[in-house]
């Protein structure tokens, strides 16, 4: 193997942080409550899934995304929630549902699913592709576009 | 629909702006060359290549009045272009950018133009009497990023800005050196130099901005294929999302009307009353498409034989064969495109009979 011959620790080093007008994001705020909000809407998910009533939570879970918190951990809860609730659907049921959401969450639904998509993993995700077929019918290449433009990411 | 064309070989058009008389227009090839059309019965035949700019040109805006050309470009530079007999004499304006200029606007009054730029600055811009140059004053803050588009306020100070930072800006370019002092409007009531009179967010970057005719609206396409409009009237931001690709030009056509185009190779019609409402794709009847099936064969085979396709490469079935890139006033009741298919579009409203323009 060949021997390193120049250090790399060069990449560490955060140069944009000498730069007086570098660009920062705007701050979003409800990163704060964004525990607090989920918790509550995981309970209400999860009494609406026992009952056998996914459709009724996919509204739900589609509310405020919880894109201004940095809690790694807090994020990949909420996903998991998310895609939890979009397995249980049977191909037949997406088009009603999603024919019931408006404008915001079938962008928040469009967002879920390239989540879904690029989490991949253990868990069989085909479901999503008749998901993504549905949102797509109603929002377009537009829901799209707005997926791969928006900073606020899952 | 009624339009008429001309397209210009093979090459992208890059931005156009018409004379006065609309006799005659400026295009740029997508290089570092701007040529001027005159019309000729039907057709459109070259007249003049106005060449300075060592690299590509992004924006041009020929004046009405003055009749003077101001063009921009990737040299980081700006020409005022003055006729002299035929000949077309630049004068180089001191922008002191470094980075690309990107869209440039005469004034109402065409006593200034306005440059935007991937510098996060935008150059307003005077004739210096006393040095007998155009030179160059700068809206700095709080640009975070590239200016795309820019449009003037009919009370010739105020200055609209879509930038690439999610937001849309109006800045106030009132010069009290070369300019009475403005009376207030419906953007607030002071506005001395590069005040900030007005800021909105965005999801994504914004394209293209156009005040309406009064000035009290303004109107802008972003990249999520979003069509915003602020109305100082009840002082509300009003947005629709689309649910096609996303516009790069827009422009306010009527109190009520606004047009944009983009991605999508089509131009389509907004009415905003009390709300936004997206009103219409325009697009030619579909009388265009007359293929027989017969037809439809004849080609396959012709593509087999002279190009080794054995599908056919279908054409849109939109006028635009590629992205359009500027929308711009052309009378009353017409406007005109070009894009990336090369195509300079004449489109006469009063034709779209199809169409209600509120």
């Amino acid at each position: 193997m060949s021997k390193k011959t120049r250090s790399d620790q060069f990449r560490d080093a955060d140069i944009d942080m000498y730069d007086e007008d570098q660009y920062v994001d705007d701050d979003d705020t409800g990163g704060d409550n964004a525990a607090a909000q989920l918790a509550d809407r995981e309970g209400r998910v999860r009494t609406l899934i026992s009952n056998g009533n996914h459709a009724g939570a996919l509204p739900i879970i589609l509310e405020a995304p919880p894109t201004g918190s940095k809690d790694k951990t807090l994020n990949t809860k909420n996903i998991s929630l998310v895609l939890d609730v979009l397995t249980r659907f049977k191909t037949a049921e997406i088009e009603k549902a999603v024919s019931g959401l408006d404008a915001d969450q079938q962008d928040n639904l469009m967002k879920y699913i390239y989540k879904g998509f690029s989490e991949g993993g253990e868990k069989d995700f085909t479901i999503l592709l008749s998901f993504h077929e549905k949102v797509y019918k109603l929002g377009g290449l537009g829901c799209i576009m707005r997926v791969l433009t928006d900073r606020k990411t899952l | 629909m009624a339009t008429t064309s001309k397209h210009f070989a093979g090459t992208p058009v890059t931005c156009h702006s018409f004379n006065k008389a609309r006799t005659e227009v400026a295009i740029s090839p997508n290089n570092h060359e701007v040529e001027i059309y005159s019309q000729k019965g039907s057709d459109w035949e070259l007249t003049a290549t106005l060449k300075q700019h060592e690299q590509r040109v992004t924006s041009i805006d020929w004046a009405p009045v003055s009749n003077m050309i101001v063009t921009c470009g990737v040299d980081r530079n700006s020409y005022v272009w003055t006729r002299e007999g035929n000949e077309w004499k630049p004068a180089l304006v001191i922008l002191r950018l470094n980075r690309a200029a990107t869209c440039v606007k005469w004034s109402p009054k065409e006593n200034k133009f306005a440059v935007g730029s991937g510098a996060k600055i935008i150059c307003v811009c005077y004739y210096d009497e006393d040095h007998k140059w155009w030179a160059s004053k700068h809206i700095k803050k709080p640009l975070r990023s590239t200016v795309l588009g820019i449009d003037w306020h009919p009370n010739n100070c105020l200055l609209a800005a879509a930038c690439a930072d999610f937001k849309s800006r109006i800045f106030s370019a009132y010069m009290k050196e070369i300019e009475e002092k403005p009376e207030g409007c419906s953007w607030g009531k002071k506005m001395p130099w590069g005040n900030l009179m007005g800021e909105y967010s965005n999801n994504a970057w914004a394209h293209s901005t156009s005040f309406s005719p009064s000035g009290d609206k303004l109107a802008w396409v972003s990249h999520d294929s979003t069509v915003s409009v602020f109305d100082t009237v009840g002082d509300k931001l009003h947005c629709i999302k689309l649910p096609e690709l996303p516009f790069l030009s827009c422009l306010f056509f009527s109190e009520q009307s606004i047009i944009v185009a983009g991605h999508g190779c089509f131009p389509a019609l907004l009415n905003f009353s009390d709300k936004l409402e997206f009103k219409q794709k325009l697009m030619p009847k579909s009388e265009a498409k007359t293929d027989s099936k017969a037809q439809g064969a004849r080609k396959m085979f012709e593509g087999m034989d002279s190009r080794g396709t054995t599908s056919q490469v279908k054409a849109l079935d939109t006028i635009h064969q590629n992205s359009i890139t500027q929308i711009s006033r052309y009378s009353e009741a017409g406007f005109a495109t070009t894009g990336v298919d090369g195509k300079l579009v004449i489109w006469n409203t009063k034709a779209m009979s199809d169409v209600t323009f509120l």
